[in-house]
């Protein structure tokens, strides 16, 4: 191979053709400060004028011309070439040809809560301070590139079916709403419908998103939102409850209380089964864990939290 | 560097994976580090309470930092991803934004205790390969794991957001390959070693999260793993406690034991599966424990 060539392999597929995606070497001169759209737009117009990708703007605005790079989600349009690069589309959203997945299809699935009865959105806006400008403005900069989507292994797993996860994309949308509003709570039960304690806080969607929007980290300001205004689901309330008395009480986590303050005293029967087998193997929690005296000592320390928070106008 | 550490144990390794606890204590005795367990230190309240009542959760976490800060210990070791990534992000809070480190202090004072700062928060895997060293540990290694063929589980807490935790590259994560070479296994690739447990949305729905790890659980398993390792003990909740679940909810058996990184180590190190816990396990490892029972 010239030096000045280097290898790029990109998963083809036409669903009209193929029967399953297959990759496709090609070899593409280099030139300083290439990024991956140049490689793509090169092979567009010089080899195989039907691959199928798209890009818009070339500034990372327009959030359309988002692949992976191996196992990494990126926009084409800034990232860095390197050698032996494999080139696909974003995973768990349908493919439509090549590199190109079905956006359409990932909106319509989301309709049916989308559009589920959270009533018009129409409240007034609220002045809102700097450090709240430029919080919203942070995550009104979300450019629709599916990418936090693409890598969200909650939303993946709604195609098995059981109950929906609305996704990442959506809901920080929602929160940057929320957050500018006098009355935010229609955006909080908007957002509550798309069921955010799916969510499993594995934090692939902030360490994946191009704009640097940390959605895990909005997804969690949602769940406070909706936690204080007692709109959470109630699996995820008594979690918190649970936490947060045990903590209170002895300082540790009380496991076994954590499963009977979840599902109640009749319906955690169901675990009984599992709970013999850890009874077996000596790793059973036991009840009442923890150290009331240190919880006390945390009781005494929070105390000052309570008094400031009362003295506080907001 | 320092062998001297503020031992955090978490809750589960203090309850549903008291194996976890046994273990650490064996191999860190083993290699001359000197831990000091902090009794009085508390639940780091997970991902609910940093999300529900942040201040709670900061000033929560802020006494426990401040517990190991009192007895001029600057390495405070975990064995919990989960507690580690929360333990991180108040640390890097209290660190970097002076009100937040006024405010804890504050509440702090009412009990007699003060936070300056100067506590790193690492995970027990970290300090092995960073502080101790890979190359110091193989001379350790009595009975090398030849043969055995080890699927590294990273799991999420440990990995990502990588500006709060930051040892590993979250795309291409090599830690627990680098150990279980110098212990002298194989790592066995499999795609979904990144990838995110479900240990979190359990009681939310409970049959998603077992497909979800049983999902992962399979994944090793094609990929000829005769054994799963986990640097967290929720991973392990999910991946072995909660495995006959999996089994149920995916009409299939599975059949994968999963160990804690400690367990392992302590092995190449000599000791027996009895003395490390490995029969604890939900689905125990049998043919690790004939194996190296002998």
């Amino acid at each position: 191979m010239p030096a000045n060539t280097f290898n790029v392999f990109i998963q083809r597929y036409d669903p009209d053709r193929d029967t399953v995606p297959h990759f496709v070497a090609y070899k593409v001169p280099r030139q300083d400060g290439m990024v991956v759209a140049d490689v793509l737009q090169y092979l567009y117009e010089t080899e195989t004028p039907d691959l199928g990708f798209l890009w818009e703007c070339r500034t990372r605005r327009c959030g359309t011309c988002a692949v992976r790079v191996g196992d990494r989600p990126v926009l084409t349009c800034s990232e860095p070439v390197c050698d032996d690069m494999r080139l696909l589309p974003l995973e768990g959203i349908p493919v439509v040809r090549d590199l190109i997945v079905d956006r359409q299809e990932l909106e319509e699935r989301l309709a049916p809560w989308a559009n589920n009865g959270a009533g018009p959105l129409q409240e007034a806006r609220v002045l809102l301070d700097s450090e709240e400008i430029a919080q919203y403005r942070s995550l009104s900069e979300c450019i629709d590139c599916f990418i936090c989507d693409s890598v969200c292994p909650a939303l993946h797993e709604n195609a098995k079916g059981g109950t929906q996860f609305s996704g990442p994309r959506r809901l920080i949308r929602l929160e940057a709403q929320a957050q500018r509003r006098a009355e935010p709570l229609p955006w909080l039960r908007y957002a509550a419908l798309g069921n955010p304690s799916l969510c499993t806080r594995c934090f692939a969607c902030t360490e994946a998103c191009p704009r640097e929007l940390r959605p895990a980290e909005a997804i969690g300001s949602l769940t406070k939102k909706l936690f204080e205004r007692h709109e959470l689901d109630a699996h995820k309330t008594s979690h918190i409850n649970s936490f947060v008395r045990s903590i209170l009480r002895g300082a540790w986590l009380d496991e076994f209380r954590l499963l009977v303050d979840i599902y109640g005293a009749v319906r955690v029967a169901k675990f009984v089964p599992q709970a013999l087998r850890m009874l077996r193997r000596g790793k059973l929690p036991r009840p009442h864990f923890g150290q009331a005296e240190q919880g006390q000592n945390i009781q005494t320390m929070l105390r000052g939290l309570e008094k400031n928070r009362s003295r506080d106008p907001r | 560097m320092p062998t001297r550490y503020a031992y955090f144990q978490g809750c589960a390794a203090r309850q549903s994976c008291p194996e976890l606890n046994q273990a650490t204590l064996l191999v860190a005795k083993h290699l001359g580090w000197e831990l000091t367990t902090l009794e009085n230190a508390a639940c780091t309240g997970a991902r609910d309470l940093i999300e529900a009542q942040p201040e709670m959760a900061i000033v929560l976490n802020a006494r426990t930092l401040s517990l190991a800060e009192s007895q001029g210990l600057d390495r405070l070791m975990t064995v919990c991803a989960t507690c580690t990534i929360t333990l991180r992000q108040v640390n890097k809070l209290l660190k970097e934004d002076r009100p937040t480190l006024d405010m804890a202090n504050k509440q702090l004072a009412s009990i007699g205790l003060r936070y300056n700062g100067t506590v790193d928060v690492r995970h027990f895997l970290w300090l092995l390969i960073a502080d101790y060293g890979l190359d110091r540990l193989k001379e350790h290694v009595k009975r090398p794991l030849t043969d055995l063929s080890v699927a590294p589980y990273y799991g999420c807490h440990i990995l990502r957001p990588s500006d709060v935790l930051g040892f590993d590259d979250p795309d291409n994560p090599r830690s627990l390959h680098d150990l279980i070479v110098a212990l002298g296994g194989r790592p066995a690739d499999f795609s979904s070693q990144a990838d995110c447990c479900g240990f979190h949305m359990m009681t939310i729905d409970e049959n998603r999260a077992a497909r979800h790890a049983g999902g992962l659980l399979v994944d090793a398993q094609q990929q000829g793993a005769d054994v799963m390792v986990t640097a967290c003990p929720l991973c392990h909740i999910s991946m072995d406690s909660w495995q006959p679940k999996s089994e149920r909810v995916m009409k299939r058996t599975i059949g994968m034991p999963v160990i804690h990184v400690p367990q392992l180590v302590g092995l190449a190190l000599g000791y027996s599966p009895r003395e490390l816990g490995l029969e604890r396990h939900i689905v125990r490892p049998l043919e690790i424990i004939q194996k190296y029972s002998i």
